[in-house]
């Protein structure tokens, strides 16, 4: 690709001002802004009703919403849906078929319209199951498969549909809501190695996350959620702090840092330490 | 889309048979359920109280009429004016319920939906009711305009705003609720079936025998005018539906999934939403209620072929044209000479049928 195409012009950044989302008449999320570079593993952390998944919802333009979302430099309202499903794959926090289909049947489903010869579909949908260490379970039906299993399903079918994380100077992003929450330590560290190895080639990646040692491993960039606003936002070492990782999930966390490379981890404190660390009459601690 | 598939991949066939694809398989389905429509047809032309040698009768069709003995000329008689508008309304009828269920299954996320039990033909055939009886006063000009059309354009509105309404009910905020959606169209089909009733008490003796027959439903009727007037319909449809079949698809993983993978749902459901209208309201026009052809037909094909909708829809076309023919020789001829309604013998058939669907669903939540 010539440097000077348009599409090396546009920034491969998402944008988002001044979001906010109303459901039934309750404001669920407000004043949000952030500007994020495709090439970045993103995670929105906060704690459960924070808005989170509102946000996400927002941003896929699954929500309406007031203020702006841009993509790459297009506002989200002018891309056609399929343009958008060109641009960025979605992975929802639950997906529930309304028929029995089987694991290969899901994942094609990702393979959008127009895609190549038949060869070409089978070759990516193997490729993307044996990625989610699925490998040989394209005969199974999706409804046998365990919620962690099914999760993987999913993903290896939103890889379907974003398969170059970076192509033509074009950044896709991949959006992904709790994407390990039901999937055992190995499977969320393939998972997470696979979002950030998507974010390494080019590729924009934001991630709903729970866990916050997961996070601090492999998210380049952190935005913390608190009652619909955003809180934070900067890089795991600059926003995992004791103070302010405690007043966003409304708990005493000590944050540590793990000894090889200064990776930040959080350590939940029990409630009675809490006390005793403020000021609170105890006789011991648990820490 | 469909063309890349109906091609055999560069493998060749062997490759094709791969785990979880069930293509190939729902080809040779769709294959023998032609056949077998054309056997079911052939079968119901040569049944009947008259005893017809149907292939040597259809291959003297093209000679005339002079060089016919007087057995052949009855026999032809009663082939292209009695058998063959109702082997064919049978076929378009049955194709019509079968398409029309699959694909208000595949919209409605759920294989429960079926235009015969949300009251979709209920709403038709009030319409139609309607017209009847109140056709000859102040709708008078419009019907005579209309002429063979005014029964099934009237049946496609009924079924139109029945569908609309049952939506609009089952809709909050961009989000379908199946439970409300199902129980709206219980009440809506019995709303429409009350007020069809009352219509029994202002119509005449010719009307009152007319309402009769949607009750029940029936091909006794058939004729080339009703061919010619649902026929277009049904045919427009089933040629349409297949343009569907993706988005249907994508639509099994939801509505949000499917709009992230580049559907337009909401199109996709108004063009769906007319077309069951359209289909249902043509059928109904000319052969009554005719119910549980819509559910059983998909749900059986689901379970040998799959839910892919590019195999599921034509697969439908093909057995529901198959059993409602089959359904209709039983009718006209195992009480001959007399007739039962068809409705009976499907409902006799079907009604079986889904309650085991019913109890071999596994959680009672799932519905």
């Amino acid at each position: 690709m010539k440097p000077d195409t348009p599409q090396m012009m546009t920034p491969p950044r998402l944008e988002v001002r001044d979001l906010g989302v109303t459901l039934s008449g309750k404001p669920i999320v407000t004043g949000v802004g952030f500007s994020v570079p495709a090439g970045t593993l993103t995670a929105i952390v906060g704690p459960n009703g924070s808005g989170k998944s509102t946000v996400m919802r927002a941003v896929t333009g699954e929500l309406a919403h007031s203020g702006a979302v841009r993509i790459n430099g297009a506002t989200l309202s002018s891309l056609s849906p399929a343009a958008l499903a060109a641009l960025r794959g979605v992975l929802p926090q639950h997906t529930s078929l309304s028929f029995p289909l089987s694991v290969m049947e899901v994942v094609r489903l990702g393979l959008l319209p127009p895609f190549g010869p038949g060869n070409d579909r089978d070759a990516r949908v193997r490729a993307a199951l044996q990625r989610v260490d699925l490998a040989g379970f394209e005969g199974r039906a999706y409804h046998s498969l365990s919620g962690g299993e099914q999760q993987r399903v999913q993903l290896a079918r939103v890889l379907c549909q974003v398969w170059e994380p970076c192509s033509a100077g074009t950044a896709r992003w991949l959006f992904l809501d709790e994407p390990v929450s039901s999937l055992d330590i190995r499977h969320q560290i393939l998972i997470m190695r696979i979002a950030a190895d998507f974010a390494a080639r080019g590729g924009g990646v934001v991630a709903v996350m729970h866990d916050l040692n997961l996070t601090a491993m492999f998210a380049g960039r952190l935005l913390v959620m608190k009652s619909g606003r955003l809180l934070a936002d900067g890089a795991p070492e600059a926003v995992l702090r004791d103070d302010l990782i405690s007043e966003a999930f409304d708990h005493p966390l000590r944050v540590g840092a793990l000894p090889a490379r200064g990776t930040p981890f959080v350590l939940p404190q029990a409630a009675q330490a809490a006390q005793a660390a403020q000021g609170a009459t105890r006789e011991t601690s648990l820490v | 889309m469909s063309e890349t598939v109906l091609e055999p991949p560069a493998g060749g066939w062997r490759t094709a048979a791969r785990a979880g694809d069930r293509g190939p398989m729902a080809r040779a389905v769709i294959a023998a359920l032609a056949v077998a429509l054309a056997g079911t047809a052939l079968f119901s032309l040569a049944t009947g109280a008259l005893e017809i040698p149907v292939l040597s009768a259809l291959g003297a069709l093209a000679e005339g009429r002079e060089t016919l003995t007087a057995t052949e000329l009855r026999d032809r008689i009663v082939l292209t004016e009695v058998r063959l508008p109702r082997v064919l309304l049978g076929a378009l009828v049955g194709a019509a319920l079968a398409v029309s269920g699959a694909v208000m299954q595949g919209i409605f996320r759920n294989p429960l939906a079926d235009p015969g039990i949300v009251g979709v033909s209920a709403g038709a055939g009030l319409a139609a009711a309607g017209l009847i009886v109140l056709g000859g006063g102040v709708l008078a000009p419009a019907v005579a305009l209309a002429g063979i059309y005014a029964l099934p354009v009237a049946a496609f509105f009924g079924g139109l705003v029945t569908t609309f309404a049952l939506y609009r009910i089952g809709t909050r905020g961009g989000m379908t609720s199946i439970p409300t959606m199902l129980l709206a169209g219980i009440a809506l089909g019995a709303l429409a079936g009350a007020l069809t009733g009352l219509l029994v008490y202002v119509a005449d003796d010719r009307q009152l025998r007319d309402l009769t027959f949607w009750g029940l439903g029936s091909l006794a009727g058939a004729n080339w005018d009703k061919i010619l007037a649902a026929g277009p319909v049904i045919a427009l449809v089933l040629a349409a539906v297949p343009f569907l079949a993706g988005g249907l698809n994508a639509l099994v993983l939801g509505e949000a999934a499917a709009s992230h993978i580049g559907i337009r749902v909401q199109r996709l459901k108004t063009i769906a939403i007319v077309a069951v209208a359209a289909a249902t309201g043509a059928a109904v026009a000319v052969s009554g209620g005719i119910g549980f052809v819509g559910i059983v037909v998909p749900h059986l094909l689901r379970l040998t072929i799959g839910p892919d909708h590019r195999y599921l829809l034509p697969a439908c076309a093909l057995l529901g044209a198959s059993l409602l023919i089959l359904a209709d020789t039983v009718s006209r001829t195992i009480v001959a000479p007399a007739e039962l309604p068809i409705g009976i013998v499907t409902a006799l058939a079907g009604a079986p049928f889904f309650l085991w669907i019913l109890l071999r669903r596994k959680g009672l939540t799932s519905l």
